[in-house]
């Protein structure tokens, strides 16, 4: 009865990141962004509600552990998009990179484990009976198609015309930050939800695997690249005085290896849920040393 | 086919009083040094595991049927078979780690740039002024002042090799259309043989070198000399040698600086007579495995780009042979 | 012991029934034995011709060593010893390890699953066939000394036209494609086996380890081997057609192979690696007869394991001059890995420690092939670390380390599991005694030959050189090498001689569990497959039920008939192993051997430029393949008791069906094709900035729009066609025919259009890296649109006829997902060749 579509009720947190940077004014050294702060703040506050209606019942619908878990999320969204971070990547490759692997990995995963979708109301029918309807839903609980349509928003916006042009137009950068944090989040919950069923752990790990494999390799073209390919970060070398092509190199390992850590952390995770229960091993005798 | 290497290069330069060392064992430079001591680290806590897997097998195939013993429990193969090597591989990590900053530092130290291009199957090396131009050229063999970092920029004609010295430090590849750079610091004066470590063909075994550290003031003096004119031949013997070597169209792929052999295919042979091998490494030189070479080279070194002058007869071949000993 | 229970069909069984069964797998007689396709006959053709190219190569291994046994030595000649050692590689790796683990999984992995054979009998027997007819023209080129030379890693340029001209190159790149494509093959027919043909009951968690390893394998080999055609792809189109997709001074870039090598050649070493981790994992249980300690743990490694392949492969690249801040991150990655194989290692000390230890020849080959392998890992941890392997990269300490690895890691546990299930498919066991000395010869000659190369390689000795002077002192370590290759050779002479005197493959009366194992492969039918299909409960059926053998061959269980006529297995649900349906399989043909034999022979007259006969030949294959195809898919039919109260269906269509998966698996496969020649794009356009270079006008945006719309209006028409299949019995399927015909026209316009906008555009393959990497792309999704056309011609001809309706519709189905994925595929490209240029300009 509760296996609702577990994206439900995150369109609340997927205005987080478009507006903070609608808010963040250039060179603002503190970079604390209210609006965006407030909006994750409410989407605390929404799920806190949730979890008060709910424990009215007799069963406790999310425990305790989740709740921090969302909690967790919120404040690593926070961090990630209203911090000394966010400054900083204005201003180096790296530190923009560590951002966005924030921003897709760990903060929507701790979001979702949260099981946020079964507190905030779904946004999307329930019950439609129209084959639109029908083929959308299927669609948003495909790991397969979600992470096709995350791989196409990360490699998209690593072409250096869109990134640079993301880093000198406010409205862009929210809108690249946007489709990040959306399609991870449909990622995630796609992943998660196919994990909850025995059948889906498969495909689930074939989507965290195939986004390992691409993500790495994004990162490795980045790291081995001969030449800086975002010219916006190479005039902040200019200006700064560091070498932009290791800046370059420093995001595209990041990308790759602790990033790529993250996801190999999570394939093991579903691996394991996959194996399923481990019957005891065979012994021929009653334990004991001969 | 008839083999002429029968004195090999190391045992040549052995008799004229100095061994060249190609052994990561016996490191005579900065880098070769650390990777010691880290390859020495490595090694004893290899055997220990090692050790230890055999200790724990035999306990585990003699003590059989120990079910609820702790060698018996996916405990132990947690705590040995992920907990410990997560340890120990931190631990090594962080040495790497140290170790690749202190090779770092030393990179940006280097004053003298030598550029060493690799060819199927023998090194060019250019020696760099400080503008970036090539100051001089010569082949097959680097001096380098002891004690002071000089830095390699490395470059193929052709194919990929792989520029190694044991002693000195790790090996870069020479790759076509790339420009790699490697820091070597010798730490104690020799003559260091060094390898083509990538496959590159017929003849990736004969492609050796000398790397030879000298004194800061030997080095100053020879690179000096290095730079100038070739000497003028002054024997009979000689002057006939220079006059058969361009008879003989020598010049169309090797240059001798100050005479019209301007060609830039083979190595630079201005200098040649000063070397310790010829052919790359392949044999000792003197006026006789010279004379071997000119002569014969397609069977010392099948494939080669150079041709066996076999036409030449006795006398022509032995003034060339000369004439090139004597370019010092 | 024995408990009272109801069993799924009554004993004693009706007369006729088992004959019936026997005869629907009865193998033919005489030379049509080869037309068999039943695993355990295909099986064992594989295994044999594995273990021939091992000793092959072995040889060759001999010659090397007989070389450098002495300094300046003259035994072979400089050309060659380089072939030698490139034949020597690239026989190990490609036609012997990766065939052999794979002729292991065919061989024994449904009878240890519970099945009466894998899903694809016939892929499996074209994938062997296809391996023996091109692996054995291939060691032949040695004797017409056109074999390879550039060694196994053939890294251009030094194997491109300019330094190789003649064929060996071609023959290498031609050869070693069509033999990945063979295992490409074998992996699909396992990852289904293993997903699909469980026995009932037998879910995941209680699947043998072995079947948890080729599951991993075969995973690895979608992911991986796809590269590996692509660079070969590549190199050939550039030695061809000079697409100078490696050649620096018209854009391209040498690394690139590299890059695309290794992504496939590092997973590769735990693709061999990991099955025989899970042999070794089978074995060790029935040594101490105690079940495996860990199982998740061990599970959960060889997952990790295969994972975490995929991030290494720039391990065999610190000597090219990668950027200095890279180097800590890649050291950390590649310590990462020991922690699996840690786990492994530990989880069969455990397991030794807690059963009772019976010395035997396996035994023997395991405790030796632990240590040989824990020593080969202590050294890639080494090698991990960027300043100890600059110092050691492409000497014999490499050398030493790799031999260590694959020979501890995969060859003594495959002799050790050639010792341990012989019994398992031959009337005599091996003898025991032979084993134990040919295990302890084994072990000696390899500590003897291999760890004397660590020092050789630390004292400076590079690889692949033919000789050495003898001033260098590298002499005397020399020789102890090839004095323990002797000791090797002795080793393998010895385990030949048990062979011919013990091997006696059958089928009927096989020696038995003579190690008291307690897994399926154990149960003797005297069918090529079960008698009948058993519930399992455990993970060690025969353990846990001394009496689970003979009711399985009395006929107790489920499917004690053939319920058709045909031979039969039962297919199941993927992680929980309920049973589905009942999959009819194909009885022996010579379809696949037709086909496997004119593939390989044009790829091998490609490599001799005879085109003319190479596409006759190539003709021929496409035609047998159809003929195949035609008989399969035999359509739907009503459901059937299978004994305990089970009705199963037979042979389904739509989401369940097993062909469905096959396909998803397939299309894993073209995407990650596509994927490499993506990343072929872009790693050039990084390195060459001049993208599009000068000189290239935009492309039409009508003409991509056009592209577009085609590749859209294929999809819609194949949809559409699937909407007006005709019931079965009412007319024929002229209108669906014409909707699948349109589609494949329209896929094929899409694509003919394209190329012509490039040509327009000025565009030219061989102009630049850059044309070359656009012109990859197109015509890559050309060659599929072409090949879907083909596949589609059938589909009509089956609608036509009326093999293909509302009901029966497998085949539609299959060939819907694959023009659905060739139509995305399309677009991707489109974006890439098209929109790419425009916004990077």
């Amino acid at each position: 009865m509760l296996r609702r579509i577990p994206i439900a009720g995150l369109g609340l947190l997927l205005a987080v990141p478009a507006l903070a940077h609608g808010a963040a004014t250039e060179g603002d050294a503190a970079s604390f962004d209210p609006f965006a702060g407030s909006i994750i703040v409410a989407a605390a506050l929404a799920y806190g509600v949730g979890l008060r209606r709910a424990a009215n019942g007799r069963r406790r619908l999310v425990p305790p552990l989740r709740a921090v878990s969302f909690m967790a999320g919120c404040a690593v969204f926070f961090a990630a998009l209203a911090s000394p971070l966010h400054s900083q990547a204005d201003l180096y490759l790296a530190a923009h990179m560590v951002q966005h692997i924030v921003l897709v990995t760990v903060a929507p995963l701790l979001v979702l484990v949260g099981r946020p979708d079964l507190l905030i109301l779904g946004v999307l029918p329930r019950r439609g009976r129209s084959s639109p309807a029908r083929f959308a839903r299927a669609a948003l609980r495909s790991p397969t198609i979600a992470a096709a349509a995350h791989g196409i928003a990360i490699w998209a916006w690593h072409a250096p015309p869109l990134f640079d042009a993301a880093l000198q137009n406010e409205a862009l950068h929210a809108l690249e930050h946007f489709s990040f944090v959306a399609t991870a989040l449909w990622f995630w919950a796609a992943v998660l939800a196919a994990t909850r069923r025995a059948s889906g752990r498969i495909e689930a790990l074939i989507a965290v695997l195939a986004t390992l494999i691409h993500g790495g390799i994004l990162g490795a073209l980045l790291a081995f690249s001969g030449r800086p390919l975002y010219p916006a970060y190479a005039d902040e070398a200019a200006l700064l005085g560091y070498a932009p092509l290791a800046d370059q190199q420093l995001a595209g390992l990041i990308m790759w290896v602790p990033g790529g850590a993250f996801y190999l952390a999570v394939g093991l995770w579903i691996a394991f849920r996959l194996i399923g229960q481990e019957t005891p091993p065979y012994s021929a005798a009653p334990s004991g040393k001969v | 086919m008839t083999r002429v290497r029968g004195l090999p290069a190391g045992l040549a330069l052995a008799l004229a009083g100095c061994t060249p060392i190609q052994s990561a064992l016996d490191p005579a430079g900065s880098n070769a040094g650390m990777v010691f001591d880290l390859g020495v680290a490595m090694t004893i806590g290899a055997t220990l595991v090692c050790v230890l897997v055999v200790v724990l097998a035999w306990r585990a195939v003699r003590r059989s049927r120990a079910e609820g013993a702790w060698l018996a429990s996916p405990r132990m193969v947690i705590a040995l078979g992920a907990v410990l090597p997560a340890v120990v591989l931190t631990a090594l990590l962080a040495y790497g780690f140290v170790l690749d900053r202190q090779l770092a530092a030393e990179e940006d130290r280097a004053a003298l740039t030598v550029r060493v291009t690799g060819e199927q199957w023998w090194w060019r090396v250019a020696y760099l002024a400080p503008d970036g131009s090539p100051a001089f050229e010569t082949a097959n063999e680097i001096r380098l002042p002891v004690g002071q970092p000089v830095r390699f920029e490395l470059e193929s004609a052709d194919v990929i090799h792989s520029f190694w010295v044991p002693a000195l430090g790790g090996k870069i590849d020479l790759i076509p259309g790339r420009t790699n750079t490697v820091t070597l610091l010798a730490e104690r004066e020799g003559i260091y043989r060094g390898q083509c470590a990538e496959f590159c063909g017929t003849q990736h075994a004969l492609m050796a070198f000398m790397a030879r550290a000298e004194t800061p003031e030997d080095f100053g003096a020879w690179f000096a000399a290095e730079g100038g004119d070739a000497r003028q031949p002054e024997t009979e013997e000689e002057v006939a040698g220079h006059g058969a070597f361009v008879a003989a169209g020598c010049g169309a792929c090797h240059a001798v600086r100050g005479t019209a052999a301007a060609g830039t295919i083979g190595p630079d042979l201005t200098h040649v007579g000063s070397r310790l091998t010829i052919a790359a490494g392949t044999l000792p030189n003197h006026a006789g495995t010279l004379a071997a070479w000119v002569t014969d080279a397609q069977a010392i070194k099948p494939g080669a780009r150079m041709p066996s002058f076999d036409e030449l007869d006795g006398p022509t071949l032995r003034s060339i042979a000369v004439y090139l000993a004597s370019l010092r | 012991m024995t408990a009272v229970r109801d069993l799924p069909n009554a004993l004693p069984r009706p007369p006729g029934e088992e004959e019936a069964l026997r005869r629907a797998w009865a193998a033919p007689k005489g030379i049509k034995v080869l037309s068999e396709i039943n695993n355990s006959y295909i099986g064992l053709y594989y295994v044999s011709t594995a273990v021939f190219f091992f000793i092959f190569a072995g040889i060759l291994a001999l010659l090397i060593r007989a070389q450098l046994a002495l300094p300046d030595s003259d035994v072979v000649s400089p050309d060659l010893y380089n072939q030698l050692f490139t034949m020597h590689g690239t026989v190990m790796m490609f036609l012997f390890a990766v065939p052999a683990v794979e002729a292991v999984g065919v061989l024994l992995l449904p009878n240890m699953l519970g099945a009466r054979d894998l899903p694809f009998p016939r892929l499996s027997a074209y994938a062997f066939w296809a391996y023996f007819i091109g692996g054995t023209a291939f060691l032949g080129s040695l004797f017409l000394d056109v074999a390879p030379r550039a060694g196994w890693f053939m890294y251009p340029p030094l194997s491109g036209m300019e330094f190789t001209p003649d064929i060996s190159a071609d023959l290498w790149l031609l050869g070693i494609g069509f033999i990945e494509i063979s295992a490409i093959a074998g992996a699909i027919e396992i990852i289904v086996g293993v997903l699909r043909t469980r026995a009932p009951g037998m879910t995941l968690g209680r699947m043998p380890v072995f079947g948890w390893a080729m599951l991993v394998f075969g995973a690895m080999i979608v992911f991986a081997f796809p590269s590996m055609i692509v660079a070969t792809l590549l190199l050939e189109l550039e030695r061809a057609f000079d697409w100078p997709f490696f050649i620096a001074e018209r854009g391209g870039d040498s690394l690139l192979w590299q890059h695309l090598f290794w992504f496939f050649g590092h997973p590769e070493v735990y693709i061999i690696f990991l099955p025989a981790a899970g042999m070794v994992s089978m074995m060790v249980p029935t040594i101490v007869r105690h079940g495996l300690v860990g199982y998740r743990l061990v599970v959960l490694a060889l997952s990790a394991t295969g994972l975490i392949s995929f991030g290494l492969w720039v391990h065999h690249m610190f000597a090219t001059g990668l950027p200095r801040i890279a180097m800590a991150f890649f050291s950390a990655a590649g310590m990462l890995v020991a922690i699996p194989s840690g786990i492994q290692v530990f989880a069969w000390i455990a397991t030794f420690a807690s059963g009772r230890f019976r010395p035997s020849a396996p035994a023997f080959f395991l405790l030796g092939a632990l240590l040989v392998f824990v020593i080969g890992g202590l050294t890639g941890v080494m090698v991990a670390i960027v300043p100890f392997d600059q110092q050691v990269h492409d000497t014999f300490f490499i050398v030493a380390h790799l031999h260590y690895v694959l020979i501890g890691g995969m060859v003594m546990p495959f002799l050790g599991a050639i010792y341990y299930w012989t019994p398992a498919v031959s009337r005599k066991a091996l003898s025991d005694r032979t084993g134990r000395i040919v295990a302890i010869l084994f072990f000696t000659g390899v500590n003897v030959t291999f760890l004397p190369m660590h020092l050789t390689g630390l004292v400076g000795m590079p690889r692949r050189v033919y000789t050495y002077p003898e001033a260098l002192g590298w002499g005397g370590l020399n020789l102890l090498s090839s004095l323990g290759a002797v000791i090797i050779a002795a080793s393998v002479l010895l385990f030949l001689v048990d062979l011919t005197r013990n091997f006696r493959p059958t089928m009927r009366k096989t020696a038995g569990n003579v190690y008291g194992a307690g897994t399926l492969e154990w149960v003797a039918t005297g069918i090529n497959g079960f008698r009948s299909i058993p519930r399992v409960e455990r993970r060690e059926p025969l353990w846990a039920d001394e009496t689970l053998a003979n009711e399985i061959e009395a006929g107790a269980w489920y499917l004690p008939n053939t319920a058709t006529g045909h031979r039969e297995t039962i297919v199941t649900s993927t992680v929980d192993a309920r049973p589905q349906y009942i999959l009819t399989l194909p009885g022996p043909g010579w379809s696949p051997v037709v086909a496997a034999l004119f593939t390989a022979a044009f790829f091998l007259l490609l490599t001799v430029k005879a085109t003319t006969i190479a596409a006759i030949c190539g003709l021929i294959a496409v035609a047998s393949i159809l003929v195949w195809m035609w008989g399969a898919d035999r359509g739907p039919r009503p459901a059937v008791p299978i004994g305990g109260g089970i009705n199963l269906p037979i042979d389904i269509a739509g989401r369940h069906s097993h062909a469905r998966l096959g396909t998803l698996v397939l299309m894993l496969v073209l995407s990650a094709i596509f994927a490499g020649l993506l990343f072929a794009y872009v790693y050039l356009w990084i390195t060459d900035a001049a993208w599009p270079p000068a000189g290239i006008a935009p492309t039409s945006a009508g003409g991509v729009a056009g592209s577009a719309l085609l590749l859209v209006a294929a999809a819609g028409l194949f949809l559409a066609a699937g909407r007006f299949l005709p019931r079965p019995g009412t007319g024929t399927g002229v209108l669906p025919s014409l909707g699948m015909g349109l589609s494949a026209i329209a896929l094929l316009a899409a694509s003919a259009l394209d190329i012509w906008n490039l040509a327009d555009a000025g565009v030219t393959p061989s102009g630049s890296a850059y044309g070359a990497a656009v012109f990859v792309i197109a015509s890559g999704q050309a060659l599929l649109a072409l090949a879907l056309a083909v596949v589609t011609g059938l589909l009509v001809a089956k609608a036509l006829v009326g093999r293909i309706n509302a009901e029966r519709r497998l085949s539609f189905e299959v060939g819907r997902l694959l023009v659905l994925y060739a139509a995305g595929q399309g677009l991707v490209a489109l974006v890439v060749i098209h929109l790419f240029p425009r916004i990077a300009a």
